[in-house]
């Protein structure tokens, strides 16, 4: 019972923005000392790559880049889908959030990627590079979501229909994925190498996770603000935002 | 290798449609436990008057045809329509539901059918809730709005036919008809009726369904004094019949007689 | 199941009095495919190169088109909510509409295509398999169409925004269509192809309409 007692708890606003704001300074502080351990290590620390040269440091930041898109998505989902079957604003207010955030990771994830191509293919964008389409993809159905959140009038009929688009786009981001890697593979001319990961050795790998967490808790802690800032206005109306905002500008 | 990776494919696949059952199958089992407890609201129906003895249709099986509703609490674009909503309309009664243009009739109504959701309080139909009726019950609830609900491009007499077998109905379409004054026209297609015949047929439609609750949403819109008279008089067969009715309108006159209840927004 | 042929008999009907609608996403098919020649050139060794991918690409476009007014002139005349409000479940509802746009666009497709198919010279050998990949896709892509519809359903500027809600979904499909295609034209085994769009099709018509009524449910609250 007291799990649920937990969860029915997150339905108050109020509640949820007090967590969030006792959440921020957390994540900031995590994300600032991985952050910065990790990027001495992979930019510092970690020795050249034996066949790509520096070029390779690029990873520290493509990777968390794209696992964090897909990080986003899936919670997009997943709180989407929660908001819907019990009725919870605050799901959708945390979906809402997490969209742009992830359609700006997934955008970051293509540019590093193209960045990473330019020494290997010659060029910045590849259409053949099977990560690279699928990481695409994942920002069509981002930005999908957010103009059809968009096109509503009502909050409540926009949350509830970019849910199903979310939950039928989370069971069909696995779908499409191994769809586009199958196409890849059929098309992988003798021209194009892929982008493989360097054979990871120790000092590599150990500032690529430090990033992976700090990126994450920047994540983290972008989602708490922006959440912040959605119940704020959605509860626009009400006695204890306008107080706080009343108090905030005293 | 290809069966590994269809296999592979479908398993993903299917566990995430799994998941999603599971979901639906979570929420019919923590609804219950979602004990809304409606706040102490100000009660805004009155009851205005009776007409006659209501027929209480006692059924020893079935819970009594009742409509109840409990501290409704409505919002529309942002905008609370109303709160703290109680009534309850018991077989045999009709209820009227009055007010200005945008003070919410409609969006009463259509959370009353089970279409829209109040913000808070709860709607029952014979003692269940509105969102979770069996067919058999369902079946009794019929709603007409403000649009027709007819294809243009059947018949009449398609058209009727159609509700009548969703609604697995046995209505004699002939008397209907004549009724409804619309037998020579059985056979035209409705987009090249009047406003005002279209409008019958809607209502044609709705009979057709012999439910026992009707929520009418101004079923007099468009109806010469005839089509109105025809609408009154059906309510009141209904209501002496023990069926129960709510309606929606601005012509309270030609229906304030059949009323038991008013709810005014 | 006689709620399901029910409202299956009426889609007919009313398709068939609304032939103008049919006929226009089959010619949007044919003219879309026809304009990729125009758009490059008409040699045999380039058509033989992009047919497949044309043909497919404009299959998936005019799926888009033929599905938008599925529940769009129900949600507008009222017959929506009434069957939303029925006791049918509505994911049968759903499910007998779907198959009966599918019964009218997505069959005269399957007939045009294999012509539209040799007139970009696809080999004759390759043809079966083109057939029964489209055969298959044809399902998936109505189903996928019919989510869009269903929740752009209250929205004015309904069929563009469709395209980039669905059309990212739809890439399985247009991978997968190829693939079978390209492989049946090298002489290669397509089976593989061919049984995961069958298994994209029974997962697309057995959850689809569950999403598309679900959507269809809120958009008429």
């Amino acid at each position: 019972m007291g799990f649920m007692h937990w969860f029915y708890s997150l339905a108050s606003p109020p509640h949820v923005y007090r967590l969030a704001g006792r959440a921020c300074p957390w994540f900031a502080g995590l994300a600032g000392v991985f952050l910065v351990a990790g990027a001495y290590g992979g930019l510092v620390l970690a020795p050249a790559d034996y066949l790509q040269g520096d070029g390779f440091r690029i990873i520290y930041v493509h990777v968390p880049s794209a696992y964090l898109g897909m990080l986003a998505y899936v919670l997009m989902a997943t709180s989407a889908a929660i908001g819907f079957i019990w009725r919870m604003k605050m799901a959708h207010g945390l979906a809402v959030s997490a969209a742009p955030l992830g359609a700006w990771f997934t955008f970051l994830a293509l540019v590093t990627g193209g960045i990473w191509g330019k020494p290997m293919w010659g060029t910045y964008w590849q259409w053949a590079d099977a990560r690279l389409m699928s990481e695409l993809m994942l920002l069509f159905l981002f930005l999908g979501y957010i103009v059809l959140r968009e096109s509503f009038d009502d909050r409540e009929k926009a949350d509830r229909i970019s849910a199903i688009l979310a939950v039928v786009g989370v069971i069909n981001v696995p779908i499409i994925h191994y769809s586009v890697e199958w196409w890849s593979t059929l098309h992988q001319g003798p021209t194009i190498a892929k982008l493989d990961e360097p054979s990871i050795t120790m000092d590599m790998l150990i500032p690529l996770l430090f990033m992976l967490i700090g990126f994450t808790a920047f994540f983290g802690w972008l989602l708490c603000k922006r959440l912040q800032g959605e119940i704020l206005n959605r509860e626009k109306r009400t006695r204890w935002v306008q107080e706080l905002i009343r108090g905030a500008s005293a | 290798m290809y069966l590994i990776i269809i296999n592979g494919t479908y398993m993903v696949v299917t566990a995430k449609s799994l998941s999603v059952f599971t979901c639906y199958c979570l929420r019919e089992s923590i609804f219950p436990m979602l004990a809304i407890q409606p706040p102490k609201a100000t009660i805004t129906t009155h009851d205005s008057w009776t007409s006659g003895p209501p027929l209480k249709a006692i059924s020893s099986l079935n819970p009594p045809a009742v409509l109840n509703a409990e501290s409704l609490e409505v919002w529309r674009g942002g905008v609370c329509l109303f709160e703290g909503l109680d009534f309850t309309l018991e077989s045999g009664q009709v209820a009227i539901v009055s007010g200005a243009n945008g003070s919410g009739k409609t969006t009463l109504l259509r959370v009353l059918s089970g279409m829209s959701r109040a913000a808070d309080g709860s709607v029952t139909w014979r003692g269940e809730e509105i969102h979770r009726l069996d067919m058999e019950n369902r079946l009794e609830i019929t709603y007409q709005g403000h649009m027709d609900g007819l294809k243009k491009e059947f018949t009449v007499e398609e058209n009727l036919q159609f509700y009548q077998e969703i609604n697995d109905g046995q209505y004699p379409l002939e008397d209907l008809l004549d009724e409804l004054r619309l037998s020579p026209y059985r056979n035209r297609q409705v987009r090249y009726l009047s406003a005002g015949q279209r409008r019958r047929v809607a209502l044609g439609c709705m009979k057709v369904k012999s439910a026992k609750l009707w929520l009418l949403d101004e079923p007099l819109t468009n109806l010469d004094a005839r089509g109105a008279k025809l609408v009154s008089s059906w309510i009141s067969e209904h209501a002496n019949a023990g069926g129960l009715a709510v309606v929606a309108t601005h012509q309270r006159e030609s229906l304030i007689q059949t009323a038991s209840i008013e709810i005014e927004l | 199941m006689h709620i399901f042929l029910l409202i299956l008999k009426r889609d007919l009907r009313l398709a068939f009095r609304r032939w103008n609608e049919l006929a226009t996403s089959l010619l949007f098919f044919i003219i879309i495919a026809s304009l990729f020649p125009l758009a490059s050139s008409p040699e045999i060794s380039q058509l033989r190169d992009y047919g497949g991918a044309v043909l497919w690409i404009s299959a998936l476009l005019s799926s888009l088109l033929a599905l938008d007014g599925l529940f769009r002139t129900d949600a507008e005349d009222g017959s929506m909510e009434q069957l939303v409000l029925s006791p049918a479940p509505l994911g049968v509802i759903v499910l007998a509409k779907i198959t009966a746009h599918w019964i009218v666009s997505g069959v005269p497709l399957l007939l045009v295509a294999p012509l539209l198919a040799l007139s970009f010279y696809l080999p004759l050998e390759a043809l079966p398999v083109f057939i029964a990949a489209i055969a298959l896709a044809t399902p998936i892509l109505s189903v996928l169409a019919a989510i869009g519809a269903a929740l752009t359903v209250t929205l004015r500027g309904g069929g563009a925004i469709i395209g980039l809600l669905m059309l990212p979904m739809m890439v399985p499909v247009l991978v997968f269509g190829t693939w079978a295609t390209e492989a049946a034209v090298q002489g290669d085994n397509p089976n593989g192809a061919l049984l995961l769009l069958a298994s994209l099709a029974i997962l697309s018509v057995s959850l689809g309409p569950l999403a598309a009524a679900g959507a269809v449910k809120v958009a008429m609250e």
